[in-house]
C-alpha cells in the first residue's frame, strides 16, 4: 500500500457507510487506493505520522480526505481544524460527509476551511452517484496545489 | 320692581322720584322751617316733630314723638286744645290764633298756632298738623307798651286830679284869708291874745283843738314856750323889729302842739291898743295851713316830674298854641320853647295827619274827657316822629293837657311784626297748598298704582274703595267690589282663617302688616298675593289700606325651586357617591352623608392635610388644573386619611364651580375604591405570578421544543444511517446476488427496498417539517406563477399527456420564496396525485385579491374527500386515504399549513368524494399586520 499513491482517505466511524462508500468509489473505478480510518484520532496519527503510524511518510498525502462530521472521540470538526492549521495538511482538500444538509456543523466546517460537503443519501443509488461525482471532481478535475 | 315706584303726575310726566325721595324732600322742607311743624294723631300723640319744634319747645323729636302734646300745653288751656282737636276731627282747620305753650324748661311762651287736619290718600283724617310760631317776644313788647301806656295814662289822670284839687284848695285858702277880718271866723282859726309881755291872755276853742292845750293850761304862760315857734324865713328878732315898726306881721311859721307835732300855720299878729293908744297886748290869729303846705310840696314834685318826664307833656290853650311845654318835648322835637309856642301846634302835624288830629281835637270840644290818638309830628330836623297822644281838657279853663310818647320805634316794631305775621301767613298758605297738592298726588298714586289697592272696613271687611288695577286684575267692576267684602275674594277654604286672623287695630308704630294670602279672581283663578296692609281711618271709619301684589308665579317658582332643591338635595344626600364642597383654599364647606360615611367622622380639615404624602404632588397638580379651568371636570385617584387614621383609596372628580352663583365651591365627587384597589393589587400580583409562571412554562416548553427538535433531528439522522445501510446492502444483494434469489426471494428483497425508501421519505419530510419550526421567514416579492411552473417541470409523477393544468394570472405575494415553493410543491403534488387516476386530470390554479389578503386556490377533479374530515386534513401524519390507494407520508399538508400560518395566512379546503377538491390559502397584503391571519 505504501507504494501505491494514496488517492482517498476516508475517515468514517460507521463501518457500513465506509464499506458502501468504498464500494461505490471502487465499483465506478474512480479510485483504487482508498484508506479507511475509523476515528479522528487515528486519522490524525496517520496524517502526522504519530502513534501507530510513527514513522510513516507523511509526504504521502491523500488527494482528498472524506471526513465524517460526526464521530466519537475526536469529531470531524476537530480533525478538520487540526488539518487546516497545519502546513503539512492544510492544502489537502477535505470533503465533509454528513447525514443531513441541515447539520449546524456544516457552516462551521466551511469556516474552518472545508472544501465541500456531501449529504450521505439514504437511497443507495443517489449515494453511489454522489460519491461518484465527488470522486470524479476531486481526483480527476481538481488540480492539487503543489 | 323699580318701575312700579315711579310716580305718574297728573300731567302725565313720569318723574323718577320715588315716594321715599319725595318724602325726603318734604322732610327737608319741614326741617328747614323755623316754625315748629309737628303732627299728631287725633288723640294728640305726637307723630312728627321738626327742628323748629325742637328749638321752640326745647324737646327733641326723640323725646316727644309718641307722647301726648299735653306736655307743652298749660293746664288751663287743655280744654282749648281738646276743642281744637274736635274741630280737626270734623275736618275743620284752625286758623292761626295766639295761645300759650310750655317749654321743656317750664317757661311759658306765646305762640301763634295754626292747626290743620292730616288726611290720608283716601281723604280720611288721620291726624293734625300744627304749625306754631313763637311770638313771646312780640307779645312781651306789646304788653310792655300797653303797660307803660296805661301807667302813663294813670299817672296823667292822677296828676290831673291832684292838680285840680290843689288848685281848688289853693283858691279855698285864698278865700278863707278874706274871712280873717271877721271875728266871727274865730272859731275856724286859733286865736291867741297876749299881754305886752307876751304872756297868753286868751286861748280860744280852735286853739284848744288844734294845739291840744286847754286854755287854762296856757293862760299866763309865754307864747314862745307854749307854741315853740319855728320860723321859716326870718329870725324872731327880725320879726319882732318888723312887728314893732308896723304893729302888724304876717308870716308862716311852725307851731308845735302839746304832743309836739308840728303845725304849719299862717300867723297874723297885730298889736292891741287901748283907747289911750297904749299897747296892751298882741292878737295872734294862727291859721292852720298844713294842707296848703302839702299841696305845695306835691305841686313841686309834679313840676319836677313834668320837667323830667320822658314823655312829651304840654298844655295847650284854647287858641291852639302851646302854653307850657316840658323839656322832653323840646328835646324830642329839637325846638326851643319859643319856637314851639310861637306857632299853632297844628302846624307841626304831618299834613296827612292834620285832618285826623283836628277831628280828635274837636271831640274834646264836644265834651270828651280823654282822647287818644296818633299823629306824626315834625321835628326840627325835618323827620316826623310818630306820637301817641293822650289829651284831657280842663273843664274849667278849656285848656288841654297833653302827654305824648314817641312810638316811632314801637310802630316800626309793630310794622315789622305785622310783616312777619304776613310772611308767616304766606308760609302757612304755601304749606297748605303743598299739603293739598300732595293729597292730590297721593290720591293719584292710589288710583293709578300699578298694583291693586283697596280700602276695607276693618269691622265688616266691606270694600270702601278700590283702584283701577284691582278692577283690572280681579275682574270685578267697581260697583261689584263695593258690594263685596274682603272675605268674598278668597277661596272658600281660606275664608275662616282670614276671618279669624288678627284684625285688631294695631297700635304698632307703623300700623303695618304684611303677609301672603290666596285670592280668588272673578273668573275663579286662585292667585297668591303679597299683602301690605296699613291701618288707616277712612272717612272716619277704622279701615285698612291694602296693597296686593300678585306673586303667584314667584311663589310657584319658589315652590318649584324648593321642590327642585329638595330633589337635588335628596339626590346628593342619598347618592352612594361622596359629595364634598370646598372653597378655593380647600376649606371644607359641605360633606354629603355618603362622604361622611366614606371618610368617617373627620374634622373639617383641608383636603391636602388628609392626602397620603405620596399622592400630594399629583393632587396638587390636579388642583392647579382645576383652579385654572372653571367648569371642567378633572378625575383624581389617591389615598386619603379616614377618620380612623387609616388611608383609604378614593376615586372621583373635581369640578371648579367657584364661578357658579349659589354654588361657589369646588365640588368633589368620589367613591371608596379601597376594596377595588385591593382586588386590583391582588390581580396584579396574580398576573405577575402568572406571567412568571408563563415565562417559566414557556421556558420549559422552549426547552422541551428544543429537546424535541434536537430529538427529531438526531432521530432522523440516526435513522438515516441504518436506513442507508439497509438500502445500500439490499442494493448490493440485488446487484451482486440477484440471480441467487428465486422469485419469492426477489419479491421479499424488493419489499425490503420499498419500505426502506418509504422510511427515507418519511424521515426527510419529518426533517423538513421540524426545520420549519426553527426557520425565520424572509419575505420578498414572490412571483407565484414561476414557482408553480418550476415545480410542474420538476414533478415526476405527472402524466403530461392527459393532465390539463390551467394557471390564471396570479397575484404576486410578499412571502418567503423558498417556503412558497415548498407550498406549491406539496399542493401541486397532491393535486396531481389525487387526480392522476382520472382519465382527464384537470388542475386549475387561480388567485383573488381582497382588501387585506390574496386568496390562492388550487382545484383538481380528483378523488376529493369527505368534508366531515376536513379538519383532519392539515394534521401531521393525518391521512384520509390509505397508502395503498395514494402514496403519502401525511406530513405534506401539515407542512403547508405550518408555512401559511407562519406567513399570517389561512388555509382550508373544500371537497367531495370523487368530485375533486379545492385547497385555498391566503397571504396577507399588509405586511405590517403580521397577526391578521390569526384573527
Amino acid at each position: 500500500m505504501e507504494n501505491n499513491e494514496l488517492e482517498i482517505l476516508l475517515i468514517e466511524d460507521n463501518v457500513n457507510d465506509a464499506e458502501l462508500t468504498t464500494r461505490a468509489l471502487k465499483k465506478n473505478k474512480i479510485a483504487n487506493h482508498i484508506i479507511h480510518l475509523h476515528d479522528g484520532a487515528i486519522a490524525l496519527d496517520f496524517l502526522f505520522g504519530k502513534g501507530d503510524y510513527e514513522g510513516r511518510n507523511t509526504k504521502n498525502k491523500p488527494k482528498v480526505i472524506l471526513l465524517d462530521l460526526k464521530m466519537p472521540k475526536i469529531s470531524g470538526l476537530e480533525v478538520l481544524e487540526q488539518l487546516k492549521s497545519n502546513t503539512l495538511t492544510k492544502h489537502i482538500p477535505v470533503v465533509m460527509l454528513t447525514s443531513s444538509k441541515e447539520h449546524p456543523d456544516i457552516e462551521k466546517a466551511y469556516e474552518l476551511g472545508a472544501n465541500s460537503y456531501i449529504v450521505k443519501p439514504v437511497d443507495f443509488e443517489s449515494f453511489r452517484k454522489t460519491v461518484n461525482d465527488l470522486g470524479v471532481y476531486w481526483l480527476m478535475l481538481n488540480q492539487p496545489l503543489l | 320692581m323699580a318701575n312700579k315706584n315711579q310716580i305718574t303726575k297728573p300731567s302725565g310726566d313720569t318723574l323718577n322720584i320715588t315716594p321715599e325721595h319725595q318724602q325726603m324732600l318734604y322732610t327737608a322742607i319741614v326741617n328747614y322751617s323755623e316754625d315748629a311743624i309737628l303732627s299728631t294723631t287725633l288723640d294728640g300723640i305726637v307723630t312728627s316733630w321738626n327742628r323748629g319744634a325742637e328749638n321752640i319747645f326745647g324737646f327733641s323729636a326723640a323725646e316727644i314723638i309718641g307722647k301726648n302734646t299735653s306736655i307743652i300745653i298749660p293746664n288751663h288751656l287743655t280744654k282749648q286744645d281738646e276743642e281744637i282737636l274736635n274741630k280737626i276731627r270734623s275736618g275743620l282747620a284752625v286758623d292761626h290764633f295766639e295761645t300759650e305753650r310750655i317749654r321743656k324748661n317750664g317757661e311759658t311762651i306765646s305762640v301763634s298756632l295754626m292747626v290743620s287736619p292730616i288726611k290720608d290718600a283716601d281723604g280720611t283724617i288721620i291726624g293734625a298738623s300744627k304749625i306754631s310760631r313763637d311770638i313771646t317776644k312780640q307779645k312781651n313788647a306789646e304788653a310792655e307798651i300797653k303797660r307803660l301806656n296805661s301807667e302813663l295814662d294813670l299817672k296823667v289822670l292822677k296828676r290831673t286830679e291832684e292838680l285840680q284839687k290843689a288848685k281848688d284848695e289853693l283858691s279855698g285858702a285864698l278865700e278863707s284869708t278874706s274871712f280873717l277880718a271877721g271875728i266871727a271866723a274865730n272859731i275856724q282859726d286859733p286865736v291867741i291874745t297876749s299881754d305886752a309881755n307876751s304872756l297868753i291872755t286868751r286861748w280860744n276853742a280852735t286853739a284848744e283843738r288844734l294845739l291840744e292845750w286847754k286854755s287854762e293850761e296856757v293862760i299866763g304862760r309865754s307864747t314862745v314856750d307854749v307854741l315853740k315857734v319855728i320860723y321859716n324865713h326870718q329870725s324872731r328878732e327880725q320879726i319882732l323889729i318888723s312887728f314893732a315898726e308896723k304893729g302888724y306881721w304876717q308870716g308862716e311859721v311852725i307851731y308845735h302842739t302839746k304832743s309836739g307835732k308840728p303845725l304849719n300855720v299862717l300867723v297874723t299878729a297885730s298889736t292891741m291898743k287901748d283907747a289911750t293908744g297904749t299897747t296892751i297886748g298882741n292878737l295872734i290869729i294862727a291859721r292852720d295851713i298844713t294842707e296848703r303846705i302839702d299841696s305845695e310840696k306835691k305841686f313841686k314834685e309834679f313840676e319836677h316830674f313834668f320837667n323830667n318826664s320822658n314823655d312829651l307833656s304840654c298844655i295847650a290853650n284854647n287858641d291852639g298854641f302851646f302854653e307850657i311845654i316840658n323839656p322832653c318835648f323840646e328835646q324830642a322835637l329839637g325846638y326851643s320853647h319859643n319856637e314851639l309856642s310861637n306857632y299853632p301846634f297844628i302846624d307841626f302835624v304831618h299834613p296827612d295827619d292834620i285832618a285826623a288830629t283836628i277831628t280828635e281835637y274837636e271831640k274834646l270840644k264836644a265834651g270828651a274827657t280823654v282822647i287818644h290818638f296818633h299823629n306824626r309830628y315834625r321835628a326840627k330836623n325835618g323827620n316826623y316822629l310818630l306820637l301817641d297822644w293822650n289829651a284831657t281838657p280842663n273843664p274849667i279853663t278849656g285848656k288841654i293837657y297833653c302827654i305824648a310818647r314817641d312810638i316811632t320805634a314801637r310802630k316800626k316794631a309793630e310794622d315789622d311784626l305785622s310783616k312777619l305775621n304776613e310772611e308767616l301767613e304766606q308760609k302757612v298758605q304755601e304749606r297748605t297748598e303743598q299739603i293739598t297738592k300732595s293729597e292730590v298726588q297721593y290720591r293719584h298714586l292710589f288710583d293709578n298704582n300699578p298694583m291693586p289697592m283697596w280700602v276695607i272696613d276693618l269691622k265688616t271687611f266691606k270694600f270702601l274703595d278700590v283702584n283701577k288695577m284691582a278692577i283690572i286684575q280681579y275682574g270685578y267692576s267697581r260697583l261689584e267690589f263695593l258690594s263685596m267684602t274682603a272675605v268674598d275674594i278668597r277661596p272658600i277654604e281660606d275664608r275662616e282663617i282670614f276671618i279669624n286672623s288678627d284684625h285688631a287695630t294695631t297700635t304698632s308704630k307703623d300700623n303695618y302688616k304684611r303677609g301672603i294670602w290666596r285670592h280668588r279672581k272673578k273668573d275663579g283663578t286662585i292667585i297668591q298675593v303679597d299683602i301690605n296692609a296699613h291701618e288707616i281711618t277712612f272717612e272716619g271709619i277704622p279701615a285698612r289700606l291694602i296693597l296686593a301684589m300678585d306673586v303667584t308665579e314667584q311663589k310657584e317658582a319658589e315652590e318649584k325651586l324648593i321642590s327642585s332643591e329638595m330633589r337635588f338635595r335628596s339626590l346628593i344626600e342619598n347618592s352612594a357617591e361622596g359629595i364634598a364642597m370646598t372653597d378655593e383654599l380647600s376649606n371644607s364647606l359641605y360633606r354629603s352623608p355618603a362622604a361622611n360615611k366614606i371618610m368617617g367622622p373627620i374634622t373639617n380639615d383641608k383636603t391636602i392635610n388628609l392626602t397620603h404624602p405620596d399622592d400630594i404632588p399629583k393632587l396638587k397638580e390636579t388642583h392647579i388644573k382645576v383652579m385654572q379651568n372653571p367648569g371642567v371636570t378633572f378625575p383624581f385617584q389617591g389615598r386619603f386619611m379616614h377618620a380612623s387614621g387609616n388611608y383609604i383609596w378614593l376615586e372621583g372628580t373635581f369640578t371648579n364651580l367657584l364661578h357658579i352663583k349659589g354654588v361657589n365651591a369646588i365640588v368633589a365627587n368620589y367613591r371608596d375604591i379601597t376594596e377595588r384597589k385591593k382586588a386590583e393589587e391582588e390581580i396584579r400580583l396574580l398576573n405577575e405570578n402568572l406571567e412568571k409562571k408563563v415565562a417559566e412554562r414557556t421556558e420549559q416548553l422552549e426547552s422541551v421544543n428544543k429537546e424535541l427538535e434536537s430529538f427529531s433531528y438526531s432521530v432522523s439522522h440516526d435513522l438515516r444511517t441504518p436506513l442507508r445501510a439497509i438500502n445500500g446492502y439490499s442494493k448490493i444483494l440485488e446487484e451482486d446476488y440477484y440471480n441467487l434469489f428465486d422469485e419469492e426471494g426477489k419479491r421479499l428483497l424488493s419489499t425490503v427496498q420499498q419500505n426502506a425508501a418509504k422510511m427515507g421519505n418519511l424521515i426527510d419530510d419529518l426533517l423538513t417539517f421540524s426545520r420549519l419550526g426553527k426557520k425565520e421567514i424572509v419575505k420578498t416579492k414572490v412571483d407565484m406563477t414561476i414557482l408553480i411552473e418550476n415545480n410542474i417541470a420538476e414533478l415526476n409523477n405527472i402524466d403530461s399527456e392527459k393532465t390539463t393544468i390551467t394557471i390564471d394570472k396570479l397575484h404576486t405575494a410578499l412571502a418567503d420564496s423558498a417556503l412558497m415553493n415548498q407550498v406549491w410543491a406539496n399542493l401541486l403534488s397532491n393535486a396531481i396525485k389525487y387526480s392522476n387516476k382520472k382519465d382527464h386530470p384537470i388542475i386549475i390554479i387561480s388567485s383573488e385579491k381582497t382588501e387585506h389578503e390574496i386568496i390562492y386556490s388550487i382545484t383538481d377533479n380528483g378523488a376529493g374527500f369527505d368534508m366531515a374530515y376536513a379538519d383532519k386534513l392539515f394534521g401531521v401524519f393525518q391521512r384520509l386515504h390509505g397508502s395503498s390507494e395514494f402514496e403519502g407520508t401525511g406530513v405534506g399538508l401539515a407542512l403547508v399549513h405550518r408555512i401559511i400560518s407562519k406567513h399570517g395566512g389561512r388555509i382550508w379546503a373544500k371537497g367531495e368524494i370523487d368530485k375533486g377538491a379545492t385547497f385555498y390559502f391566503t397571504i396577507p397584503i399588509n405586511t405590517s399586520n403580521k397577526n391578521y391571519g390569526k384573527q
